[in-house]
Order: C-alpha cells, then structure tokens, then sequence
C-alpha cells in the first residue's frame, strides 16, 4: 500500500495576512470592541497570505447559508477537477483508474456529494465506490489516507483517491466578532489536495515520479469528553466557529504517549522517525506538537512554511504538507515518517510511512 | 530591579493574582498559564503604561517576563525622548 502522487490546488485570490486584517478591521470597524486586538491576533497566527475563492469584496454579500453554499458546491467541484487531474496526471493515470473515492471536507454540504458531481464531469467508473465524509475536520487529511488505505489493503490490486477541498472562507460570519472567530477569521484558508493510493498489487504506467512511501500502520484514537474544543456551532447563518484555548493542552497531554505506543506497535521508537508530516493547525498546535515529541528545530519546518504561505485548509493542510514533502523532501529509502493530524472530537490520526 | 523591570512584574503578577516574588525576569508564560489572549491583553497595558506600540507581530517571540522587560526598553531607546519620558 502505497501514497504514489498528491496534486494540489489553490484558488485564485492571493491575499497578503496584513492585507486582510486592515480590511477587515475598517470593514467591521465600530463592531470590534477593541480594534487593536485583531492586529495582533492576526499578526500571531504563523500566515503571511493565504488564497480565497472570491474577491474579499464579495464576501459581505454572501448572505444565509444557501448562498454561500452554493459557492462552496461550485468552487468545491472546480477545484476538486484540478487536483485530482495533477494527482493522477502525475502517474499518468485517469479517473477511469480509480475503483474507490474517498472525498473530506468540512466547509460545506452537498448531496449529491461533491464526488458524485466529479463522477459526471470525469470518466470515473459508473461502479466507483463513494465515500464522502463531513465532521472530521483537520484530522480527515490523515484519517482520509488512513481509509483509503484500509481500503487498497483489501483490494490490493486497486487504486483509491482521496480529495479533501476546504473552503474555510465560506464559513465567513459577519455578526461573530467573537475571540474564536477572530482568530479564525486569520488562520484558515482556502484550497484542496487529491492523493492517490496503490494497493501493493497495483502496476502503475511508467512515468518520472519515484515510488512515494508505503504506509505501514494507521491508528485513531479518541478522546472522550472533548467536544468542546473544537468544531462547527451550526445555525441558520451556517458555520459558527468553535475554537478552545485549550487545543495546545489537550496534544500536550495525550500526543506523546499516543505516538510512542503506536510506534511501540510497530517495534519503533522516536528516535526511528526521520520526517513528521503534521497538519498545519496554528503556531500553538505545532509549538505543542514540538514541545511533546521534543523535536528537533526544523523538525516541523515544512508545517510551518504551509500555514506561512497558504494558512490552515483543515483537512487539507497536512495533505499540502505531504505534496510538499513527496515532490522536494522524500526521505532516505528505508527511512520512516509519521503523517499526523488532530480534529474536532477530539482525536488524532497517524499513519506510519517508510520510504 | 530598574523602573522598567519592577512595572513589568508587578503588572504581570497583578494580572494573575500572584505575588510579585513569583515572577522573575526567567519566568516564562506558560509556567504562569499566561495563554496567547492574556499576552495580548498584557500587551495593551504595557503599551500604555510606557506611552509605546508594540509591533503586532512581536508577540510569538516573548516567552519570558524578561523578553517584555528587553523589548520595552528597546522601545523606549528607540522612541523620541517626549514619547518615552512617561
């Protein structure tokens, strides 16, 4: 079972962070109640810029959640097209290849699902199995390669796909000048990833791009009781950010003995891993992640430089992190990484890679 | 213990009920559970207690009373002297 290609997608909208927070401070002007706090909220999430689907302009006219969803339907599918034609273009397959997609997003709904509306714009086969998936959040970048993974174990001589698009701007609520959504407001972004698993069986077209890692092991593990720290808060004007503090205390308390016992697990220890491939959940969730593991400086870097350069997708973030890694950053053959993310639940995903 | 330096602890204690004998120029903020919006909110009444702004993206890389005590110094070195005679 193997990752063999990721393609990624952003949509058109480049906006430097100091940017957006200038204009949205003179947007909502006498609605914050203290306007220099968005500066600095704005200022410490780790973004530089981020891409969005429209014109910031258009955004306060998206009114009700019907309108904006739509938005998302159609962006979603345009995006969703694109990475999707790189991620198998790069093995010079087509979506007639594929006999199971597995598509994650947590900004949106539709039914028929995003997947469905691909399956008639792209030549998949009328026998492909769909499995759209909505609440997983940040953790559906991991989790989603994780079931895609049990699902080539199973058909070892399939291919599956997994494509997450996650239109964090179109959650945009313009009477929430809460502390959660302002903070929101400054982290998350827009875009999508595909990625492409193999079963052990599968012989792909020869093509340039070297064998990616084979993924060894996956494990989800559940945190009772923590609803509370992160999610949607969904109502009428759509979704409402639910954001804790206390994101950085539930990893500081729970990621390192997950992860040693899942590398126990598998007769690994830390000091195995070469490479982390983390979702880019904000500064405070990777300086926790850094901290718990004890990691060396850097060891995060390429985290760090996807919620730099685009923010956080959600579920699509850690996917951008592997496409980075995949095309400049493979590890050494033999060498092991751990692809990581956590979500609303809470709960965590790894997945044990070897290159 | 210069002005700078007793202002900055006896603020930052005060913030969390402390006495000022907890909190030394090496105490960093997580040991005093000083999470990112009490920063920022720290950081608002320092600004107007030495008459100086804060740059908005400064704040990631203060970890210490100490970091707060270095940065408003250079601050107030930097400022023209009306600004940082308060």
């Amino acid at each position: 079972m193997r990752i063999s290609s990721v393609g990624t997608a952003l949509p058109p909208h480049h906006i430097p962070q100091a940017e957006f927070t200038e204009r949205l401070r003179n947007y909502w002007g006498a609605k914050l109640p203290e306007p220099r706090l968005i500066g600095r909220l704005h200022a410490n999430c780790g973004v530089e810029s981020r891409y969005f689907v429209l014109p910031l302009e258009a955004y306060p006219g998206l009114v009700g959640f019907r309108a904006t969803n739509d938005v998302w339907i159609n962006n979603a599918v345009e995006l969703g097209r694109l990475c999707i034609d790189r991620a198998l273009g790069n093995l010079g397959l087509t979506a007639a290849d594929v006999s199971a997609i597995f598509f994650a997003s947590v900004t949106g709904i539709a039914s028929p699902t995003i997947d469905a509306r691909l399956i008639n714009l792209m030549p998949f086969p009328t026998h492909v199995k769909r499995t759209p998936i909505f609440g997983l959040g940040c953790v559906a970048g991991a989790a989603g390669i994780a079931r895609a993974t049990d699902y080539v174990r199973a058909f070892p001589d399939q291919i599956a796909l997994l494509l997450s698009v996650e239109l964090c701007s179109l959650t945009w609520q313009d009477n929430d000048q809460s502390i959660a959504n302002l903070i929101s407001c400054g982290l998350f972004g827009d875009g999508a990833a595909a990625v492409v698993v193999t079963g052990k069986d599968v012989v792909l077209p020869a093509s340039k791009l070297a064998p990616g890692p084979n993924v060894l092991a996956t494990r989800s593990t559940f945190y009772r009781n923590s609803e509370y720290v992160m999610g949607w808060d969904i109502g009428d004007t759509g979704f409402t950010i639910v954001l804790s503090p206390d994101v950085p205390k539930v990893v500081i308390e729970n990621l390192r003995g997950d992860v040693d016992s899942f590398l126990g697990e598998n007769n690994l220890t830390l000091a195995d891993v070469s490479s982390w491939i983390f979702h880019s959940g904000g500064p405070k969730v990777l300086e926790a992640v850094e901290s718990s593991l004890n990691l060396p400086k850097d060891a995060l870097a390429l985290s760090w430089k996807s919620l730099r350069d685009v923010g956080n997708l959600s579920a699509a973030s850690v996917l951008m992190v592997l496409a980075d890694t995949l095309e400049n950053h493979r590890g050494a053959p033999g060498s092991y990484s751990i692809l990581a993310a956590m979500g609303p639940g809470f709960c965590l995903e790894l997945v044990l890679l070897q290159w | 213990m210069d002005d700078v330096e007793s202002r900055i602890i006896e603020l930052v204690a005060k913030s969390k009920n402390l006495p000022t004998s907890d909190v030394r120029m090496d105490t960093t903020f997580d040991e005093l559970q000083i999470d990112s919006l009490d920063k920022i909110n720290l950081s608002f009444a320092v600004e107007e207690m030495f008459s100086i702004e804060i740059p908005d993206e400064s704040l990631n890389s203060l970890k210490t009373v100490g970091d707060v005590v270095r940065g408003v110094e250079s601050l107030r070195a930097a400022a023209p002297p009306d600004a940082a005679a308060s």
